[in-house]
């Protein structure tokens, strides 16, 4: 996580004083613009997390990316997705057509605009932001624990991508339903290779395996 | 070395996530789907939106109907 740290203040820095700026302006219809472009980038990213986080536990990369690589950028675009989840709700704060409260960003199911589906998208944001958290809390918690914390990651994908998909304001450009159908495809397929690769790994391998896996990295 | 490479590699993926947001805020902007003009007549105060029937119908033909759900571009 080195680097990563004054590069997501530097985000996040530039998104307040950004919304404080915009605050000043007649915004007319930008922070929905903004609202949908960031949820769609928030949402690749969180993909590319999933993606890089199974490619770590699956080994499935090893032979062309150095793990450490793999896990440290893995960790990165953790921090990246909830700085651009954080502008994707943020911005809708200062839209004039939903007049979203911070509590209908912050509470599940507290929003009148499609409570339901929007609350799923403050679920999987706030778990999100629980499993990136969870990077700092890993020496703490013992890896063990933060092994198991980690498939909460897999909910916020879920809640993610149904958010995305009935939410969405632009599920049906051809782009958008394609970058969410390959994006399931390729979680599915991941997870699919380290359940089987569980279920085949005969147990004395998988005992000797956990032994020689480091506490702490 | 591979602190500098691995932050080089982070500041691509920043950067592009960025741009990508400035992209996509450019191409809504440009490509504002129809509904969008609909859901500007949403009355507040009401909680209703005006829908105006325009297509194959005189201009005395003009209906107003209250719409219970916000709906936008979607």
């Amino acid at each position: 996580m080195k680097g990563a740290g004054p590069v997501a203040l530097a985000v996040f820095a530039a998104s307040f004083l950004g919304a404080l700026a915009l605050r000043a302006g007649d915004l007319g219809h930008t922070p929905w613009y903004i609202s949908r472009a960031s949820g769609l980038v928030a949402f690749a990213l969180l993909t590319g997390s999933v993606v890089l986080g199974l490619l770590v536990s699956t080994k499935a990369a090893d032979r062309w990316l150095p793990r450490p690589l793999t896990f440290e950028i893995h960790a990165f675009i953790s921090l990246l997705t909830l700085t651009f989840l954080g502008i994707h709700a943020g911005s809708l704060m200062f839209d004039g057509f939903l007049h979203f409260a911070p509590g209908d960003l912050l509470v599940a199911f507290a929003s009148s605009y499609r409570p339901f589906l929007t609350g799923l998208g403050v679920i999987s944001a706030w778990a999100t932001a629980l499993v990136a958290a969870s990077f700092w809390a890993r020496k703490r918690i013992g890896q063990r624990n933060w092994r198991r914390f980690h498939y909460v990651s897999f909910a916020a994908y879920l809640l993610g991508l149904v958010h995305g998909f009935g939410a969405g304001s632009d599920a049906a450009l051809p782009a958008v339903y394609w970058m969410y159908v390959l994006s399931a495809a390729t979680v599915a397929a991941l997870l699919a290779y380290r359940i089987s690769g569980r279920l085949l790994e005969p147990a004395p391998s998988r005992a000797r395996a956990a032994a020689r896996r480091p506490v702490s990295r | 070395m591979a602190a500098a490479k691995y932050t080089r590699i982070k500041l691509a993926i920043a950067g592009t996530a960025a741009a990508s947001v400035i992209a996509g805020w450019s191409y809504f902007s440009t490509n504002t789907p129809a509904a969008v003009a609909q859901a500007d007549s949403f009355d507040a105060g009401s909680g209703a939106t005006t829908q105006t029937v325009t297509s194959q119908a005189p201009a005395t033909q003009k209906v107003s109907a209250p719409v219970a759900r916000k709906t936008r571009g979607s």
